[in-house]
């Protein structure tokens, strides 16, 4: 039986674990963390399939992850469980306002169902714009994708402790295999200083008849209407740095809301339910390697999961897939090293 | 003061009723009808804008119709009137054993053949499937709406059965029949016969697509989500009239519908409903006619018979059906000069 824990609790702390627990029948996962949904970076986002603030990260990983996370999801959709994980498929459009006539297709396009390009067609009904795309997407609604999560976590036999994590040494000599998903904790707990925090205002608001999202990009703005699987639509966008206060700023939702119904007028009607800041785990790349510490109790063997950007949602699952390989590296070594 | 008399307030009466008030000027119009509101056959619907086959009308006529609604729907949803007038933009799904036929493909926003991995990500594979993107009209706010409208403008109401035109003989100037069903009874169409609907609405807010599919016969698997719930169909019972939950209707449009849509295990059921579409033999009765009567006689535009192509055809048969009367009318004053 070999003791794995993972420190984090977000969308890839439990789609680590749970990833873990159904690759390695001889695994006992724990989960660590000091924070919960609905109190994290993943409750905040809208919980939308779109390759998003990777910086560098290699575009073949970022095409290999973002794949097989859609298939993941996709999956989901076609059982009778995609409502209690609150898996959805969305159409909609992103639109560039931006004076740029051709943006580049992205890599994306061909993962996406119904992918095409805005036509002068759109134009007549479409909120102002130089260029965009219409296409279908999925999405796992936090409020239900993360406890559905847990619950299979839970149901496979996983342990939940809360408890904050100063230093990965503090595990030392406890567990065979230490996962580090701590998003923008990495900072702190592996003192790395290539995260950057990059903050997002949103508002949740009571919009039924939305069905569709619209993402625009202006050039200095990104305004995006995302529907939920539930009655709620999540409206933004903001992209703020060096600033760490996680209170809502009034002046940003007056401006969020405004653009939104100057996008979507029928906006005007929606009821407000909620305000919140997130801070995406910004990277230079995603972090997703081995480490091994030394301690003074021996060696930790240590796979870092961390640095997802604003793409948190659409690769979770490839690279849960990916950190769980490297568990399963980590434990051979183990193992051979135990029989020497 | 011409004085004009729209007999109906479904989706076609309201729709005739509202556009004659924004063209022609120096009316007073008066809607009456038995059935208002909740009460109407438009009401039960959920109300999405799909291409249609229409064979009784020529395929200009039907496209100006079309074309005229969706332009009308459109600028609508495009405003802040949306959420009350009850519409509001979806896309969506066509399943089948045979292409779908029907006219208005390149009117709606969008419409084009899914690929084979879209496919995948349903349960059932059909042979054909197309995506596309439309419209929705919930009469249970559009009717509301547009009597809103009506009664702002200076429109009467007046809640009633009419057995004949001819009491309106010397009191009206024109008689817009809409009178759907009724028409039947009302001026002796007996080439009206029912085609009857039934429906489930659930909640299911996680369902954002239409799926309309055929598995034995034209449509009789279809979601659609609305606004605050999701409508269930469906059936097309031709000639039978009774308007009673159907239980056998019930499980198999249920069954239907979950084999395309699993999740919908989680759905709540809010509601059952069942409706009588106003078929007709020949499509669209959209004509003036002169009925004579005992004691005289008076003109009449027919605007009657969309089976179930109430919100796909209603602003576009108002419009000319407005325009008849207002040709009417013209004539009218110019026999009195």
């Amino acid at each position: 039986m070999a003791k794995v824990c993972v420190i984090g609790a977000g969308i890839v702390g439990l789609s680590t674990a749970v990833n873990i627990q159904e690759t390695v029948p001889s695994a006992n996962v724990t989960i660590i963390a000091e924070s919960f949904s609905p109190n994290l970076t993943s409750d905040v986002a809208a919980g939308f399939w779109e390759p998003h603030l990777l910086s560098d990260t290699d575009v073949d990983l970022q095409r290999k992850w973002s794949n097989e996370t859609f298939e993941h999801l996709k999956r989901l959709l076609t059982t009778s469980e995609a409502a209690e994980c609150g898996v959805t498929m969305v159409s909609g459009y992103q639109l560039f306002a931006d004076g740029d006539l051709k943006h580049e297709t992205p890599f994306w396009a061909e993962t996406v169902f119904n992918f095409r390009r805005v036509t002068p067609l759109d134009k007549a009904y479409l909120p102002p714009h130089n260029d965009g795309y219409f296409f279908t997407t999925l999405l796992a609604h936090p409020a239900l994708y993360l406890p559905w999560l847990i619950k299979r976590f839970v149901g496979n036999g996983g342990v939940v402790v809360q408890r904050r994590i100063q230093s990965l040494l503090d595990l030392s000599g406890k567990y065979d295999v230490v996962v580090n998903c701590t998003g923008l904790g990495a900072a702190a707990i592996v003192n790395d200083n290539t995260l950057q925090p990059v903050s997002g205002q949103v508002l949740k608001v009571v919009a039924p008849w939305i069905k569709h999202f619209i993402l625009i990009n202006t050039e200095s703005e990104l305004v995006y209407i995302i529907p939920s699987s539930a009655d709620t639509v999540t409206l933004g966008g903001t992209y703020g740095t060096g600033n760490w206060d996680k209170t809502p700023s009034k002046d940003i939702s007056k401006r969020i809301l405004e653009n939104c119904c100057k996008g979507v007028p029928s906006l005007k009607h929606a009821k407000v339910v909620g305000e919140f800041v997130g801070f995406r785990p910004v990277r230079p790349t995603v972090r997703l390697e081995r480490e091994v510490l030394t301690t003074p109790k021996g060696h930790l063997q240590v796979v870092h999961n961390y640095g997802h950007g604003g793409s948190g949602y659409t690769i979770h699952w490839g690279s849960a897939r990916d950190a769980t390989s490297l568990v399963q590296q980590a434990l051979r070594e183990l193992r051979v090293k135990a029989q020497l | 003061m011409r004085n004009i008399v729209v007999i109906g307030g479904g989706v076609i009466g309201l729709s005739t009723a509202v556009n004659i008030q924004e063209t022609i000027p120096n009316v007073q119009v008066t809607v009456i009808a038995e059935h208002f509101e909740e009460e109407t056959t438009s009401h039960v619907a959920a109300g999405i804008f799909c291409p249609y086959s229409h064979p009784g009308v020529s395929q200009e006529r039907i496209r100006t119709w079309i074309g005229d609604s969706f332009a009308h729907y459109s600028k609508i949803i495009n405003s802040a009137e949306a959420v009350e007038a009850g519409m509001l933009r979806l896309s969506g799904y066509f399943f089948g054993r045979q292409p779908y036929v029907g006219e208005g493909k390149d009117i709606i926003y969008d419409f084009r053949v899914a690929t084979a991995i879209e496919k995948s990500s349903f349960p059932i594979r059909f042979p054909y499937a197309d995506f596309f993107t439309s419209v929705l009209v919930e009469c249970r706010f559009y009717l509301p709406f547009l009597l809103k409208k009506f009664k702002k403008a200076g429109g009467l109401i007046e809640r009633r059965r009419v057995e004949s035109l001819e009491e309106f003989v010397g009191k009206y100037h024109m008689v817009m029949n809409c009178s759907g069903s009724g028409a039947c009874k009302l001026v002796g169409d007996q080439t009206m016969y029912p085609v009857r609907g039934q429906i489930y609405r659930v909640k299911a807010p996680w369902l954002k697509h239409a799926v309309l599919a055929t598995f034995d016969n034209p449509v009789d698997a279809y979601i659609i989500p609305c606004k605050d719930d999701v409508v269930l169909g469906g059936c097309r019972q031709q000639n039978r009239a009774d308007l009673t939950v159907d239980k056998f209707d019930s499980k198999s449009i249920w069954d239907r519908c979950i084999a395309m849509e699993p999740s919908l295990k989680y759905a709540e059921i809010i509601s059952e409903n069942d409706g009588l579409r106003p078929g007709r033999k020949n499509g669209v009765r959209l004509e003036t006619e002169v009925m004579t009567f005992p004691i005289g006689s008076i003109k009449v535009v027919h605007n009657y018979g969309h089976e179930g192509s109430g919100v796909l055809l209603s602003w576009g048969c108002a419009k000319e059906a407005t325009q008849l009367a207002a040709t009417e009318l013209v004539t009218v004053m110019q026999a009195k000069l």
